[in-house]
This record gives structure tokens, C-alpha cells and sequence, in this order.
């Protein structure tokens, strides 16, 4: 380590008792614990650190944190990342990082010829090139160029993502000066305080300045404070932890990337808050001349942070080149750290700040730095009199500077803040706020300490609506002197000199580009950023983007305010996405449902399905040696001719009570409940307010006025919705209750030719007889040792007995009719049979012929379109809908002349088989093991006059033939349910 | 373990779904030992047998130890309530985890994004809210936290508390 040339003997905030190994770029340095990789590698004499983005033009350290527009590393190793600032990086053992963008080193880069091609590849040149033969040819190559670091492979961290929610009475974002005395102001309120910062400990500017508090070194007042609000109970003090969007009714979103807890590698908060007081403080932005992104030139303040809190000397002899007045504080911390401070470059006219103990310091008032000299590290600078163009050469290898401070107005924008462009400071400040937050500090455009903390004290009283009794006292401090700037949007230069001056360093943006833009017709702020992509890189343009407004402004002939900003978006700095996820991943990525006989269908190797709402159904039970088609036709005819079971227990089911019940159900359902005696159940259609079918199911009577209904599967929480929504809004008068069963009752169904001996079987109570108990009807009494509700319902079309028991008993039910039923070779079988089933029938299921457009009448359920009821949901819709259109896609039935070929549902149905405009689809086909051949179901127009049609299914390679026929293959009449 | 806490499945409570006029509640089940009815939405009240928890307009919950199921629902006698009493067997329709130890608040802010905090989740606060993204009933106990959500989420909230906590 280059110990004596680049690190100060003492000093700074970092713990010169612990010397941590790294690597960079396969070299192997020294630094200590506190440094970030960028003050190790500035302190080791390492100044080239990247390579630009499209020009791969030499760049080292720019910034000191994360506004850092320079140089981006990736870790490689144990520690695998993306991209991260090499500001941003905590130098620890084993680190190891290389350049991203740039091979083999930025030493020595291939890809630098581009800078010979310069002239070329301007901004938006993609735009117009790569065209001839097809941009195609070339995609393979540019995704191969696209990019910096490449995404980690494996993941290496300790521990997972959490995600968590917290609630506040006040959140301050930051913990500078302005953060944490309000915090403190907050919290010996009483209030319940979170005080966030992005910082590896708390304390803003005060960590990177010499002020004194209190008589004491700053960094003596924030210890102290942040000792005294780590030890109230009332207070959340994060550090390390990025506040990156500001959403509606004040939640904010955090992501904390090293918190304490054990196993938690990152974590984000959700938090909302009845206060917000912003404290980002403010970020220097760039000046633009040539050569400005040489390896030297450095952010003013970043060179303020180097020195001050980590002792490192970014250069030997120093030049600072300003258009404000905080510069002077940079040439004092400057001075003191042994660097060696040639000059300072002022550009304001007519100004004379200079600090009595700066007397001694060369300052060229009036001047610019025209460009610099140098490639792999600056050398020299050149200057010029704004006035008399007067030149001058300065010998320098760090150049310093400052284009002014702007407020880090990101979140309050996000608030949907408006900001407004202040002339005097030449920035862009917080206005009114749209939500319950204020801009405390630097943030709202407050430079000198002292109004800082007096500013954060009253917003925070302000914002408690605590009067000023309840004032903490402010500590003393130093008498400072007012900021004072003159806008410098870009240095005044040839065109030739325009086109090596970078406005936003990140994407290799010059001044040229922007004029280009211009020139091309793109002189809207948003069209500019675009077109140049200035401001769209991982920095975000924090320290350009204000010279690329002003640029257009100067380009235009017009103020800054009338350009405005861009639109300020989240993230505010890049967030992994796991922290966005959480624990939610893996098994817990989707929810998921189980039924208390989901782990017997799991042990017995059924294929288990999501089968709406989350629910997981088995679609088919395989067994050894079987094919899957195999499968579905056994199962499909243990139904047609013997006896099966499955699990019926995700069916929604809701208790319907009171007074007003029948009123309900009559306006949910098509058809008349009104009728329906006490013990049987009524099959109901339910339509949306368009008409269109919504949901369908069988609602049964338990006596006057109290009813169970029963609801799809997929539909049950809608449904549920759905009448919750109709009763609040539509009808708050009428008195009923709705309580969700669902899981209250869990059912086995017994279905097949002889479901009525294996009843019988399993020992019951019950009159089983059809004259006592008919297709529809509900009886309660015992099957077995269980106490049951059974009802006689049917979706296969054969003969079904559904036992509803508790379900604590249902798991017992289901092994009993297992035993019970292996006389009669009973077999348990899911979804997949029962897709069969349904198609011989020609019953509708939800998600194909009921597919969000069909109505009742599509479908040849006019029978269910009551005549008689005056209204009922969706009816009015339907009547509109017949009057204008009597032409629709209807219901069909479909035999394929080729009865072995199965087609994919959905398979349009065009005239001829051409390939025009479809006349239908194909909504469902299957092998029926009743015809021993593929039948399908169909929505064609209408289908309903076209019997015996021949119709034309387009396929992917070839048309199929097919007979249109009634929808109903099996059993038209019902005779077998109702046996 | 990420947290001092213990996080465990509950055995089945008897619970009732009561709803409609309190008047008319009170008055048919006027023989069952209730605890008086909770006098602030989202709270509880509780005798040595009973809890009873208001968790919506003209909604309750009756929960008891299941035990005493049998014998509740005999007293209650739901299928021949008046109209304009609803009373429903929910008790298999309910799964109960407890969150119990030091930092069972740490779990039910991972879980849920409502505010917990004392000053405004008493010690008697009862309140539907989303837990893990499924609509749950968080109930604070001594100690710590009871989350009710239906039954057939039951695996997934496992899943989600132990992850929470791992």
C-alpha cells in the first residue's frame, strides 16, 4: 500500500487497527476497516478504475457514494454480484472486484477503439444503422455487447430475504444533521420515530466535514445523539438502509441490507407513516467542459469525503474549479490533508467570498476550465477567461469540482410533490406537498448548519402539531457563511470541444448529444433523456441531469423552469429483487390450498393439479405401466360402470340467511327459487351485471328464508364478493347474512351404477329409496359412524350420493368408503375423468364453453331464463344483447370424421378450413370411453342451425373435419342421475 | 432460529359464527354463559369458558375449547335460531397457529402489514387482516399473537412461519 503518497499519517473515521486484504482486478491491496473499496483503492494510489460505457474511455473515482457516474465493479468469488458503485462497496477479507466493461483491465482495453470511431456512433446511432439486410443479423452480437457486469450465477449470501411491514408516527429519511435532530426533536415527543439512512453509520455531511458542534467534532454530536436515540424505546434507527419509494398514503419502501438479525441477509420494509420529514440533504452535480471524465477529476465533496473521513489524498497537487461558494470548504480540508492546492477556479462575476485564511490561494475569478489534459490520469488543465478568452495551463493531477447543489428531491417528487426551479440557488427545490410530508435541511434548499438544524426542529414540531414550548434546544455551532451560486450549465466551447464533454458520465452522454437531440427535433426534456439515454444509467443522472435541463434551456433561449424536470422514478438506487420478494419464493411462491384428503391422494400417487382458487386437486391417479390416456380412460369408465370416489370438498358453500334470503338468491340466479321445497336443491346460473355467465351451482333449502349454496370451485371467493358487493351497495336494506363454509364441510361423492349399494354398504339412516330421497334433494342423518349431510347431485351424469361430513371427519370418511368399497372395486378419480365425463354430457364448465363472452342462450340454457321474474343480475343485459344481435357463437356438439384424432382446445373453426376469420373454437375434446372414439364441444355461430353440418378445424399443420351434433353425447335425458 | 419465539398448530376450537341483531342474539342464546359483548369493533371479551370476538358489523365469533362443542351447539340450537339470527358450526373451518415469545411481534410483521403496536392493538384487539397475502384472524394473546386463517390454507401458513422465523 502506497501508505505515505495517498493516506494521511492520521485521521479520519476509519480503524487503523484492523488491515483488511482485497483484491482488484487480480492485484492484491491493503486498506483499512471503514474503507470503502474507492478510498482503499484511492489510498493505495489506484486512480484508473473503469472503463466508460460506450467509448470505453479511461475513468476512475468521481463521487464518494451513491451518486458515484464513474466507476461500476462486480464482485466475483464467494461474494458473486451485479454491478455495484465502487463507492458502495465495504472493503472486507476476501473481497475480491473487478472493472466491469472492459477486458482485459482498464489499463489496457480492446474495446477502446470505439473512441476512434467516436464520431460514428453519436447518441441514438442505433436508431439508424443495423436496418440492412434485417436488424435480426445483428441482435446476436448487440445482446452479446449490451450490458457491464454480467448476473451472478449462484447465489452465495448467508441467510434469506425478508420483507416486513412497520407503522410510525413520524419517518425521517436520512440521518445528517437535519435527520437526526429532528429525531431526536420527535422522539422526546413521544412520537413513534423511524429514523432511516443510507449511510454504514448515521451522521450525512457531518461524517465528510470539519465543523464543530457544540464545541466538539461533529462526528462527537452524532455518536452522542444517535447513543441517545438507540436508547428510547420509541425509536427505529436503521442504517444501511435505502429509503427508495415514496408511494401512496405515505408508504415508503426500505430496503435494509445488512440488518442484525440472524439468517436475514437483506430486508425490506413496507412502512407507512403519519409523517413524512424528508432530510436527503442535497447532491453536487458535475460541470461540464472537455475532458471532464479524465481519471482525476473528482466531485468537490467527494474529495471532502476522501480526506476527511477516510484519510486518503485522491491527487498530490490539486486544482477546484467552481460556480458556488462551498468550494472554499473543500480548499481548507484540502489544504489541511497535505495535498498540495495549486489554485482555485471561480466562474462567478462579481463575487468576492474567499475565506480570510484562503487569502493565500491563487483564484482565477471569472474563469472556466475550458478541458483537461491527460488520458489514463489528468496532467494538466487548461482555463479561460470568461471575458477576454485569456488561456492558461495549469500543471495538476486532481482537479476538484462543483456545479452546485441540488436538493435530493426524488422522494418528494415521488409523493407527487411538485418542485419548482429557484433562479437564486439554480436548482430545482421542493414546492407544495401533495401528501403529509416536508423537506427538512439541505433537502429543501437550506445550506448553512445552523438554519439546517433550526429549519428541522420547527418542521418537526410542525409536523407532531406541537407547539414551540415543546422545542428541543439547538446545540451550538459555528457562524458559516451563506451559500452563494452563479449558474454554470456547461462551459462555453467550440462544437469540437462539445463533443468531449460529458453531461452524464455514466452513458458516455457529451454536450453534443444533446444538441443533436435537439437538432433532430427532440427538445422536450423526456425526448432528450431518450434520445440520449442521459439520466437512464444506474446513477440516474444524480449529478448531470440538472446541466442536461440547463443545456436546453441555454440551447432554447429560455429558463430552466419553463424545460422542467424528468419524471423522478423508483427505485432511487438499484434493489436486488429479492429484497422486493422476500419469503416469498420456493413453496410459498403461490399460494396453495389443501383438503384434509390431499396428503392420502399425495401417498396414493396422484397427479396433483392447481385447480382453481389455489386449490391442489388430483388430476388423475396413473398407475404402473400406464399411459396417461390410459389412465383418464379407466377412471372415466369406473364411473360409467361401477363405482368411484373423489374429493368434492373445494366446492364453495355459503350459509345464505335471513329475512330477505329467497330475495337474493332470486336476483343472483336466472331461474325462480321461489318454489323450492324444504330438503331439495335447484341447479342456479349466475350471471355479472353484462349477462354473460359468471358462475353456476346448486343451492339447496334448509328451511324458509335459510339456505346452503353451493359455487365452482375457482369462483367460490368471487362469488362471495359478488354478493357481499351486491347486498352494501345495491341492496343495504335487505337483511341477510352470508357465512363461508367452504371448509366447514368437506364431501367424498360417490359416483356410478352403484353408488346406491355401496351407500347401503357403508350403513346409513337414510331412505336411499329414489321415491325418499330423489335426484336434488338434501337429507342429513348417518353414513357410517359419521354424521353427514348427503345430497344427490351429479356432475358426472351418473347416479351420485355427495357425503358431507365435518371435515375433521373426512380423512376417516374417505378410508372407510376405500375399505368399505373394495367389493365393488372401487377406484378414487380426479379432474382429468371428470373433463371427460362433463363433455359426454355436454354439461358447461367454467374457463371453456363459460369463458367470460357466453351467455345462457349461447349455451342452450334458455330453459334457466326465467320468463317471469320482473329482475334479476345480468337480465336486462341479455335482453339488449338478443335484440341487437341475434347472431352468436353457440354450443355445439362436434364427432370428427377421423375418430381417433383428439384436437387441441381452442382450435379455431374457420369457413372451409381457410385462413380467414374463425366462426368458432373448439372448447373442449376428448376420448369418450362411453363411444369409443373423440368427441368435442364447440362454440360455433350459430351452431344451433347447423346440425349435420360438416365444419373445419384449422390445426397447426393441417384441417380436421368434423359433424356438428346436439352437445350431448350421453344419457340426454338424465335418466341415469335421476335413477 | 432468526427469532426468540414459538410458533406452533393449535388443536380445533369450537367456534361460532353468530350474526344479525345483537338483541336478537342475546336473546336466544340468553342460557349459554357468555362474557359480555365486546363494546369496541375489533376486540374481545372472554370468561373462564367463552371468548367472543366482534369482527364485523353485526358479526361475532363464539370460540370455546372443543370440548365443549357438542354442548354448545345443543344450547345454541342454530337450525331453529330465528330469522334474523344467523348461527353457524365454523369450528373445522378455522385453523389456529400461536406466535408466542419475546419476538412474536417481529413475526407478525413479516406476516401482516397491519399496526400491531399497543397504543393501537389492545390487549383484548381482535381483527381481520392479511396475513402472508390470505386473509386471517390476528388475535393478541398473552405473550404474543393467535392467527386463525381457513382451514385449507393451513399448510401454507406452516410453510410461511416457518420461513419467517428460519
Amino acid at each position: 500500500m502506497s501508505k505515505d503518497l495517498f493516506r494521511q499519517p492520521q485521521g479520519g473515521l476509519i480503524d487503523r487497527s484492523q488491515t483488511i486484504s482485497f483484491q482488484f482486478n487480480g492485484t492484491t491491496y491493503q486498506g483499512y476497516s471503514g474503507d470503502s473499496l474507492a478510498s482503499a483503492l484511492i489510498a493505495n494510489g489506484v486512480f484508473l478504475t473503469a472503463r466508460s460505457f460506450k467509448y470505453h474511455r479511461p475513468r476512475g473515482i468521481v463521487g464518494s457514494g451513491y451518486e458515484e457516474p464513474s466507476s461500476l465493479v462486480e464482485l466475483i468469488g464467494d461474494e458473486e454480484s451485479g454491478n455495484q458503485p465502487i463507492t458502495r462497496v465495504q472493503i472486507r477479507p476476501g473481497l475480491n472486484a473487478r472493472s466491469v466493461n472492459c477486458w482485459p483491465s482498464p489499463n489496457f482495453d480492446l474495446m477502446a477503439v470505439n473512441q476512434y470511431v467516436s464520431k460514428l456512433i453519436p447518441a441514438a446511432f442505433y436508431y439508424k444503422t443495423f436496418k440492412w439486410p434485417n436488424w435480426h443479423f445483428f441482435e446476436p452480437s448487440i445482446r452479446r455487447a449490451a450490458g457491464l457486469a454480467s448476473a451472478p450465477k449462484n447465489i452465495h449470501h448467508q441467510g434469506h430475504y425478508e420483507t416486513r411491514y412497520a407503522h410510525y408516527d413520524i419517518l425521517i429519511v436520512g440521518a445528517g444533521p437535519a435527520g437526526l435532530i429532528a429525531a431526536l426533536q420527535a422522539a422526546r415527543s413521544g412520537a413513534r420515530v423511524m429514523l432511516a439512512d443510507d449511510g454504514l453509520e448515521s451522521g450525512g455531511s457531518l461524517l465528510s466535514q470539519h465543523v464543530k458542534i457544540d464545541g466538539k467534532e461533529a462526528i462527537d454530536w452524532v455518536r452522542e445523539t444517535t447513543a441517545s436515540l438507540d436508547a428510547m424505546d420509541n425509536v427505529t434507527r436503521l442504517t444501511e438502509a435505502t429509503v427508495w419509494a415514496y408511494r401512496e398514503h405515505n408508504l415508503l419502501v426500505i430496503t435494509e441490507r445488512s440488518p442484525a438479525t440472524q439468517n436475514v441477509f437483506q430486508r425490506s420494509w413496507r412502512v407507512r407513516a403519519k409523517q413524512v420529514l424528508i432530510a436527503t440533504g442535497a447532491i453536487e452535480r458535475n460541470l461540464v467542459f472537455a475532458n471532464n471524465d479524465r481519471p482525476g477529476v473528482m466531485m468537490a465533496s467527494a474529495i471532502q469525503s476522501y480526506v476527511n473521513r477516510y484519510a486518503a489524498k485522491p491527487g498530490k497537487r490539486a486544482v477546484l474549479f467552481a460556480n458556488n461558494s462551498s468550494i472554499y470548504a473543500v480548499a481548507r480540508d484540502l489544504r489541511a490533508s497535505g495535498v498540495e492546492l495549486v489554485a482555485i477556479i471561480d466562474s462567478r462575476s462579481n463575487v468576492n467570498d474567499l475565506p480570510e485564511d484562503l487569502q493565500d490561494i491563487q483564484v482565477f475569478r471569472n474563469y472556466v476550465v475550458e478541458q483537461c489534459h491527460g488520458t489514463k490520469r489528468l496532467r494538466a488543465i487548461t482555463i479561460k477567461n470568461t471575458e477576454t478568452a485569456e488561456k492558461t495551463k495549469i500543471d495538476c493531477d486532481l482537479l476538484g469540482i462543483s456545479g452546485g447543489w441540488n436538493p435530493t428531491v426524488h422522494l418528494f417528487s415521488q409523493s407527487r410533490g411538485k418542485v419548482k426551479y429557484d433562479a437564486n440557488l439554480a436548482t430545482f427545490i421542493p414546492g407544495e406537498s401533495v401528501q403529509a410530508c416536508q423537506c427538512i435541511g439541505s433537502a429543501s434548499a437550506i445550506f448553512t448548519l445552523q438554519k439546517v438544524m433550526q429549519d428541522a426542529v420547527q418542521k418537526t414540531l410542525q409536523a407532531l402539531d406541537l407547539d414551540q414550548s415543546n422545542a428541543i434546544l439547538l446545540p451550538q455551532l459555528e457562524p458559516e457563511a451563506e451559500y452563494s451560486i452563479q449558474a454554470l450549465w456547461h462551459v462555453d466551447l467550440n462544437e469540437s470541444l462539445c463533443s468531449k464533454s460529458f453531461i452524464d458520465i455514466q452513458n458516455d452522454v457529451t454536450l453534443s448529444d444533446v444538441h443533436l437531440a435537439m437538432r433532430e427535433g427532440f427538445d422536450a426534456v423526456e425526448h432528450v433523456k431518450r434520445y440520449t439515454t442521459a439520466g437512464m444509467g444506474i446513477d440516474q443522472g444524480k449529478t448531470g441531469n440538472l446541466n442536461v435541463i440547463g443545456a436546453i434551456a441555454l440551447k432554447k433561449g429560455c429558463a430552466p423552469d419553463e424545460i422542467g424536470t424528468t419524471t423522478f422514478r423508483s427505485p432511487f438506487v438499484p434493489i436486488e429483487f429479492g429484497a422486493l420478494t422476500g419469503t416469498r419464493e420456493g413453496s410459498v411462491y403461490l399460494p396453495y390450498r389443501h383438503t384434509s384428503i390431499t396428503q392420502w391422494n399425495k401417498d396414493h400417487g396422484a397427479e396433483m393439479y392447481e385447480a382453481g382458487a389455489r386449490w391442489r386437486r388430483p388430476g388423475y391417479y396413473p398407475r404402473s405401466g400406464e399411459s396417461f390416456q390410459e389412465t383418464v380412460n379407466r377412471e372415466s369408465r369406473v364411473v360409467r360402470e361401477g363405482l368411484a370416489v373423489y374429493d368434492g370438498a373445494p366446492l364453495g358453500k355459503f350459509e345464505i340467511k335471513g329475512p330477505d334470503a329467497l330475495k337474493l338468491i332470486d336476483m343472483l340466479y336466472t331461474n325462480n327459487f321461489d318454489s323450492l321445497k324444504i330438503g331439495m336443491g335447484r341447479y342456479g346460473l349466475m350471471l355479472n351485471e353484462d349477462g354473460i355467465i359468471f358462475d353456476d351451482g346448486v343451492t339447496f333449502k334448509l328451511a324458509e328464508n335459510h339456505y346452503i349454496m353451493s359455487t365452482s370451485t375457482g369462483n367460490a371467493d368471487a362469488v362471495n364478493q359478488h354478493m357481499e358487493f351486491f347486498l352494501q351497495t345495491h341492496r343495504p336494506d335487505w337483511q341477510v347474512k352470508i357465512t363461508t363454509i367452504t371448509t366447514q364441510w368437506a364431501n367424498a361423492t360417490l359416483c356410478g351404477p352403484k353408488a346406491r349399494e355401496m351407500m347401503q354398504a357403508l350403513g346409513t339412516d337414510i331412505d336411499l329409496s329414489n321415491e325418499a330421497f330423489p335426484f336434488m334433494a338434501m337429507r342429513e342423518g348417518k353414513v357410517g359412524d359419521f354424521k353427514a349431510r348427503v345430497c344427490r347431485v351429479s356432475f358426472t351424469g351418473e347416479l351420485s350420493f355427495e357425503i358431507n361430513v365435518r371435515s375433521r371427519d373426512s380423512l376417516a370418511l374417505w378410508e372407510t368408503i376405500m375399505e368399505v368399497g373394495m367389493p365393488f372395486n372401487i377406484s378414487p378419480v380426479g379432474s382429468e375423468s371428470n373433463h371427460v365425463l362433463r363433455v359426454e354430457k355436454g354439461f358447461l364448465s367454467l374457463g371453456h364453453e363459460a369463458d367470460g363472452t357466453t351467455t345462457p342462450f349461447d349455451l342452450g340454457l334458455n330453459w334457466i331464463m326465467s320468463k317471469t321474474k320482473t329482475d334479476y343480475i345480468g337480465k336486462k343485459a341479455n335482453e339488449i344483447r338478443l335484440a341487437e344481435n341475434p347472431s352468436r357463437w353457440q354450443l355445439v356438439g362436434l364427432l370428427p370424421d377421423d375418430p381417433n384424432e383428439l384436437i387441441d382446445e381452442s382450435a379455431p373453426i374457420t369457413p372451409g378450413g381457410r385462413r380467414e376469420a374463425s366462426e368458432g373454437f373448439v372448447t373442449a375434446c376428448v376420448w369418450s370411453v362411453v363411444h369409443n372414439r373423440v368427441i368435442a364441444l364447440a362454440l360455433l355461430e350459430n351452431g344451433q342451425s347447423r346440425m349435420d353440418e360438416t365444419i373445419y378445424i384449422r390445426r397447426k399443420d393441417h384441417v380436421v373435419t368434423a359433424k356438428v351434433t346436439a352437445p350431448c353425447f350421453y344419457d340426454a335425458k338424465g335418466q341415469l342421475l335421476r335413477s | 432460529m432468526g427469532y426468540d419465539v414459538k410458533i406452533q398448530r393449535l388443536e380445533l376450537n369450537a367456534i361460532i359464527d353468530l350474526q344479525g341483531d345483537p338483541k336478537a342474539i342475546k336473546n336466544w342464546i340468553k342460557d349459554v354463559d357468555l362474557p359480555d359483548f365486546p363494546d369496541i369493533p375489533n376486540s374481545s371479551s372472554t370468561n373462564q369458558k367463552f371468548k367472543l370476538y366482534w369482527v364485523g358489523l353485526e358479526h361475532w365469533l363464539l370460540r370455546a375449547e372443543i370440548e365443549l362443542e357438542d354442548r354448545l351447539l345443543e344450547m345454541t340450537n342454530p337450525s331453529a335460531a330465528p330469522i334474523e339470527v344467523s348461527l353457524v358450526q365454523v369450528s373445522d373451518a378455522f385453523k389456529f397457529f400461536e406466535v408466542i415469545g419475546p419476538d412474536a411481534a417481529e413475526i407478525i410483521s413479516i406476516a401482516s402489514p397491519i399496526d400491531h403496536h399497543l397504543s393501537v392493538f389492545p390487549d383484548n384487539g381482535v381483527s381481520y387482516t392479511n396475513i402472508f397475502g390470505i386473509k386471517g384472524l390476528l388475535i393478541r394473546v398473552n405473550n404474543g399473537f393467535e392467527i386463525a386463517v381457513e382451514s385449507s390454507y393451513a399448510d401454507l401458513m406452516a410453510d410461511f412461519l416457518q420461513r419467517a422465523n428460519a
